[in-house]
């Protein structure tokens, strides 16, 4: 086996074939039943980009986000917390990652998730009203939103403009069908970027497709 | 740059576990009812085919008589063997199919039996499904039966959902789902409610006509139990039965 650097924590591996992996801040814990494999004395994960949509961006070519160690994230939308747990990885032990969920049941499995990952802090609330959560950071170098509903362009826009330092990336899982489920894609896509891009400088927009259906990663940077 | 920041999670572990302890509710037990009654349908479906093949393989004469799986339960409950079944089918025993020992049998003994105790179990559920929806739901109960209520309360996801919900869109729930033998039509005119007594038993041509006025009282119904928990039940099914006569009657 033999391994890429993609960003802190993250590889592609080759073996055969070329898997993203990051780096096990738990050994021997699986999260969502994904392989760990073992590397000079370090254990890796493998990162499903059919899974996740975040591994699905690095897989049809974006660049590395700026994430990295000892990064404070905004997680919106961290439903049962499996592209969170790569997150988790990334920004290792130094760093912290707000995970918002709303949906109470997809958050049992967050908060276990987080009692054995202690960089994850949940929060059982919506991504509308992230001011009134008791969160206590009022800024993160990083911001990643997924949460599939019609007004997420707008929530994106918000959070965005509040919680994200000067100079920070952050990336919107757009899913076209929870926007409109009659409209074109790419039409729904362009308007959204278009809507994204009188408030942030888009860095990319990637469809997803075949990893995601439906679904394209827009990432930003705040100037 | 980042101010106050936390130095361990245990206080946000401690306050979600809090807001998840309140926000579930007897409409996610429901749900998890409703997906293991479907669960179950299922796994008794399968097994029954498969049984179903085998004792065909044994005894084809006999099970092509019984091919309905209540039948066939009720049949093989009598006794698998030739003799036993037979008698009760009032055919030969004589047969073309590949003869079983008694110890062979008992692969088809074994299966039947765990094949009539999915069948209990679904029933259980069903029964556990609809004493809960009695006893929290008495509107949604009688108004839409205890079947179509709990699957309509899943597929909102709780009762506050489908009370807040447009009637249009009720007479629609499910209908993404493959009721309808996986055939999507383009604008679906219903969903679950599509099995409601009122609709069966109306001509094709008046049902899409009955299913509005279904939709719109069930959405009632729905309503008064999440505000006021009254049982208004009877005065909701009378005015559902003047609308649907109205309708047949043509006036
Ligand atoms: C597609 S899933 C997210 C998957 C996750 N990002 C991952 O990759 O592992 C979308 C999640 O967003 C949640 N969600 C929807 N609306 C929300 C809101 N307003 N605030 C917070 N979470 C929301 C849903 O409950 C669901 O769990």
């Amino acid at each position: 086996m033999e391994l890429k650097r993609v960003m802190d924590n993250v590889c592609w591996a080759f073996d055969g074939r070329k898997r993203l992996v990051s780096l096990n801040l738990t050994p021997s814990k699986q999260v969502y039943g994904e392989e760990l494999f073992e590397f000079q004395g370090k254990e890796y994960r493998e990162w499903n980009p059919f899974r996740s949509k975040m591994s699905a961006a690095l897989y049809k070519g974006a660049r590395p986000l700026e994430l990295k160690e000892g990064d404070t994230v905004l997680y919106l939308g961290a439903s049962s917390g499996t592209t969170v747990s790569h997150v988790s990885d990334i920004i290792s032990n130094g760093g912290k990652v707000y995970a918002v969920e709303i949906s109470e049941e997809m958050g049992v499995n967050l908060v276990l998730l987080s009692e054995i990952r202690k960089n994850i802090f949940p929060i059982i609330g919506d991504a509308r009203k992230v001011g009134e959560l008791g969160m206590a950071v009022t800024s993160c170098d990083f911001l990643y939103q997924d949460i599939a509903q019609r007004d997420q362009t707008d929530i994106f826009i918000k959070n965005v403009s509040k919680f994200l330092k000067r100079g920070g990336q952050a990336a919107i899982a757009l899913k076209t069908k929870s926007i409109d489920v009659s409209a074109d894609t790419r039409r729904i896509v362009d308007r959204e970027v278009k809507k994204i891009s009188e408030h942030f400088k888009i860095l990319a927009s990637i469809d997803l497709y075949p990893y995601q259906k439906g679904h394209s990663l827009i990432i930003i940077k705040k100037g | 740059m980042n101010d106050k920041p936390d130095s361990d999670n245990s206080k946000y572990v401690e306050e979600a576990k809090k807001r998840i302890k309140e926000q579930l509710s007897l409409d996610d037990f429901i749900r998890k009812l409703v997906s293991m009654e479907s669960e179950t349908k299922k796994a008794e479906n399968t097994l029954f085919k498969a049984l179903f093949d085998t004792y065909f393989l044994y005894f084809p004469e006999a099970a092509d008589l019984i091919r309905d799986k209540e039948a066939f339960i009720s049949a093989l409950s009598k006794g698998v063997k030739r003799d036993e079944i037979s008698s009760y089918l009032g055919i030969s025993a004589d047969s073309m199919g590949y003869n079983l020992s008694d110890s062979d049998l008992s692969a088809i003994t074994d299966s039947f039996n765990q094949l009539v105790g999915l069948s209990g179990l679904r029933t259980m559920i069903e029964l556990k499904i609809g004493s809960i929806l009695e006893e929290n739901y008495i509107n949604l109960f009688k108004v839409a039966g205890p079947d179509i209520a709990a699957k309509l309360i899943s597929l909102s996801g709780s009762l506050k959902n489908l009370s807040e919900m447009p009637s249009g869109k009720l007479q629609v729930l499910g209908a993404e789902k493959s009721i309808f033998g996986g055939k999507k039509a383009r604008t679906p005119k219903y969903g679950v409610i599509f099995f409601h007594p009122e609709i069966q038993a109306a001509s094709d041509k008046l049902k899409g006509r009955i299913a509005r006025v279904v939709a719109s009282k069930t959405s009632l119904a729905a309503k008064v139990d999440f505000f006021s928990k009254e049982d208004k039940s009877g005065l909701i099914l009378k005015k559902m039965r003047k609308e649907v006569d109205k309708i047949k009657n043509g006036t």
